[in-house]
């Protein structure tokens, strides 16, 4: 309810009467709202950075409703955009300096909007509309280190919206630029004007029935139970979901479950193997992922084998040792290679001989005194060149063994060995103590083989191409250059070179050639063959290339008084027998008289051929033809 | 070493005398000779040389002969000049007053020459140096 005033008959009223009629009206409405503590940004004037392109303006939705301390309403229909880059008063915003900034202040403040001007009584000019209306309204802050700027302080007639900031060079205010965590909310009523009723409570106990106290003994009662100072929970009281090898479904059963499991010494089980155990890289051993258990199994075994160990089981430079006599090394390893060292020196007077000692040894004709290993080599070197450069009577031959091992000797020492080696000498050659000495006798083969057995080769040039070789087998006994019998075929010595020999055996001679190049090769392509029996003896048979060249020709004369055509010819053999009818013969010419040309060939074979003309010779005129024939077969 | 290669239509003929290499077409020689009556069906008579005038001649092998060494340059040369021989009388190339079906020839097998004359029906002639070898 509202103070009010009462209009009497025949009043005359005033604008002031009317004005405070209207006001006592507003001041209720608004002491209603302030008594009961409404006020604030009922909903609305959210702000979003400037859409569509962010700049330094702030965007606030509508509608809006609030209202603010006094109970005036703030209420505003459309979106409103809110220029952040100056304050209220006009004056910029920025942030000169590089590494400051500063906070700015959105607020909503109640205003009247004037309107519907008219003229009264006095003739001033009055509105006669004064609506309620807004004002958005930006206050800045002092400028700051970024970090460390302070807010603008809230306004007791003004709603804050929402705090912006302000950094040096900006040009768009983003949506982390805006901090709605002061904001000025819609608050109902307070919470101790407002009654509650506990007496059916069981735990919470306030002071006073108000929403206030009771929310107040609530936060207390969960502080505690948070900070565990009362009202905490049973571990028997809280769930558990059973996992692994935890079967109990609360916590205490849990704990209780897994100190046992952990603390289990049992064979097979033990607590050890439910505590995983990550993969531990190492040489020479390394563990892969398992369990304590499995990882202390391992390690036992590895220790137990490497105290067990009787080989390898640490480097020697990783023991130590202690300095003793000339050894002046700490480890074993550093002693060894010291030890060695000084084993294997060269050096007079300190070798490494004479590091080790040595009994005496008694002998004859000698015998060693005690000393080290040095003196008693010196002393055997002494004696052995003393024997050594003996001139005579050393050793007897007999008593000097031969080791053969070879076993090519029947005898067993020096004496008889050398009578047997020259008993086998002297049978072919001459000894050393005759005339002639080593030259040789009659020399004798036994039979050494079948087939083509070889029985002499010289190189005596040491060229392959005159590499001179005899053989002999069942039937013939060959001479070859240049060819060796593998077995199978001919090998030539030299590939560049042709092959040359001769065989002869009790019914034929031979002489071989061979001029393929081929590195090996069964049969010689060109040879002269006189058999001693067969028809014709007279004459080589030859085979392979043969190339001969003779002489033919005929001479006539025509005794007639006319001319006459004459027949002339004649036959002519061959100097060895071909192999088979020549392919090729060649007349030419070397003298003729009136002959028409060489002559015709006529009944060839591999023993000679005939040949013939038909020439016409003028009356008492002689006619000739002389030359030479080339055969090839 | 008369015959060096045996081609289509002629063939390459190397002077024994002085070593002279022509080509001799098929149209200038022919199979057999006859002179006067004189006939002689297995010799092919060669143009002269025309550097030294030698006169070659080459024969035909005789029926009942086989060359003893298979293989070497004699036998490869007579297999050359058997098939010129029979070439030619199955051209018709044969001496004046002769018919081809009066000629015998002794045409080789051609699994003979293919075996011998893989690279064709050329005939290098035999080295005539030591040493010329590999």
């Amino acid at each position: 309810m509202s103070g009010r005033t009462d209009f009497f008959f025949r009043q005359k009223v005033t604008e002031a009467e009317l004005d405070l009629a209207f006001e006592l009206l507003e001041l209720a409405d608004r002491n209603l709202a302030a008594d009961i503590g409404v006020y604030g940004i009922i909903s609305g004037a959210e702000p979003t950075p400037h859409s569509p392109v962010p700049n330094l303006t702030v965007d606030l939705t509508a509608p809006t409703r609030a209202y603010d301390n006094l109970g005036q309403r703030i209420f505003f229909g459309t979106g409103q955009v809110v220029d952040c880059s100056v304050d209220l008063t006009g004056i910029p915003t920025e942030v000169p300096v590089a590494g400051q900034e500063r906070w700015l202040g959105l607020f909503l403040r109640f205003e009247r909007l004037l309107s519907d001007p008219r003229t009264d009584g006095n003739s001033q000019q009055v509105f006669f509309r004064r609506d309620e209306s807004f004002e958005v309204v930006v206050r800045q802050g002092p400028l700051g280190p970024v970090g460390g700027a302070s807010k603008v302080p809230l306004m007791p007639d003004e709603l804050l919206v929402c705090d912006v900031l302000r950094k040096n060079a900006q040009t768009q205010i983003l949506a982390p630029d805006l901090d709605v965590s002061r904001r000025q909310a819609f608050i109902f009523a307070q919470g101790d004007a407002v009654q509650i009723v506990s007496g059916v409570w069981s735990i919470l106990a306030p002071a006073v029935n108000t929403v206030q106290a009771a929310l107040d003994e609530v936060d207390s009662e969960l502080a505690d139970h948070f900070g565990g100072t009362a009202r905490r929970h049973p571990a028997g009281d809280i769930d558990y979901t059973p996992h692994g090898f935890v079967a109990a479904s609360d916590v205490q059963t849990a704990i209780d479950e897994v100190v046992d499991d952990l603390s289990a010494t049992t064979a097979g089980n033990p607590g050890a193997q439910r505590v995983g155990a990550d993969a531990v890289s190492g040489t020479p051993n390394a563990l892969a992922a398992s369990n304590v258990d499995s990882h202390l199994s391992q390690i036992l075994g590895w220790l137990n084998a490497h105290l067990a160990a009787t080989s390898g089981a640490h480097n020697a430079s990783a023991i130590a040792a202690a300095v003793h006599s000339y050894i002046a090394g700490t480890t074993v390893q550093a002693q060894l290679q010291e030890i060695v060292s000084d084993l294997a020196l060269q050096t007079a007077g300190s070798a490494g001989a004479s590091r080790v000692g040595a009994d005496a040894v008694s002998g004859s004709p000698n015998a060693l005194a005690a000393g080290t290993v040095d003196s008693q080599l010196a002393d055997l070197l002494a004696d052995g060149n003393d024997h050594v450069g003996a001139t005579s009577g050393a050793h007897a031959a007999s008593a000097i063994s031969v080791a053969d091992s070879g076993g090519n000797l029947t005898a067993s020492n020096v004496e008889t060995a050398l009578a047997e080696i020259l008993d086998a000498f002297e049978d072919d050659h001459f000894r050393g103590n005759e005339g002639s000495a080593g030259q040789h006798r009659t020399i004798h083969q036994p039979s050494m083989g079948s087939g083509k057995v070889l029985l002499w080769d010289a190189n005596g040039v040491g060229a392959a191409a005159t590499h001179l070789r005899v053989y002999v087998d069942n039937d013939s006994l060959w001479f070859t250059l240049n060819a060796s019998w593998n077995g199978s075929a001919w090998a030539r010595d030299s590939t560049g070179n042709f092959c040359g020999g001769f065989r002869f055996s009790r019914s034929d001679f031979e002489i071989l050639h061979e001029d393929s190049f081929a590195a090996t090769f069964t049969t010689w392509n060109r040879s002269w063959r006189l058999a001693f029996r067969d028809v014709p003896n007279s004459a080589f048979t030859t085979n392979g290339v043969i190339s001969e060249i003779g002489r033919l020709g005929y001479e006539s004369h025509n005794t007639y008084n006319a001319t006459r055509n004459m027949a002339v010819g004649g036959a002519n053999t061959f100097r060895s027998r071909f192999p088979a009818t020549p392919s090729s013969i060649t007349f030419s010419e070397t003298s003729s008289f009136n002959a028409g040309g060489a002559p015709d060939l006529w009944d060839a074979d591999r023993d000679g051929f005939g040949y013939f003309d038909y020439v016409n010779v003028a009356a008492n005129t002689t006619l000739y033809w002389f030359g030479t024939y080339q055969a090839v077969a | 070493m008369p015959i060096r290669e045996l081609r289509t239509d002629d063939l390459d003929q190397e002077c024994s005398k002085c070593g002279r290499v022509v080509a001799v077409p098929f149209t200038a020689i022919a199979a057999g000779i006859s002179r006067e009556g004189q006939v002689n069906t297995n010799v092919m008579a060669l143009p002269a040389c025309a550097t030294c005038g030698s006169a070659e001649f080459l024969l035909r092998s005789p029926y009942d002969e086989d060359h003893p060494s298979q293989g070497s340059y004699g036998h490869k040369h007579k297999l050359l000049v058997d098939k010129l021989h029979a070439e030619l009388v199955q051209r018709g190339r044969v001496a004046e007053g002769l018919k081809p079906e009066d000629v015998p020839t002794k045409e080789p097998p051609t699994a003979v020459v293919d075996r011998w004359f893989k690279d064709g029906l050329r005939l290098e002639p035999p080295p005539k140096t030591d040493g010329e070898g590999q």
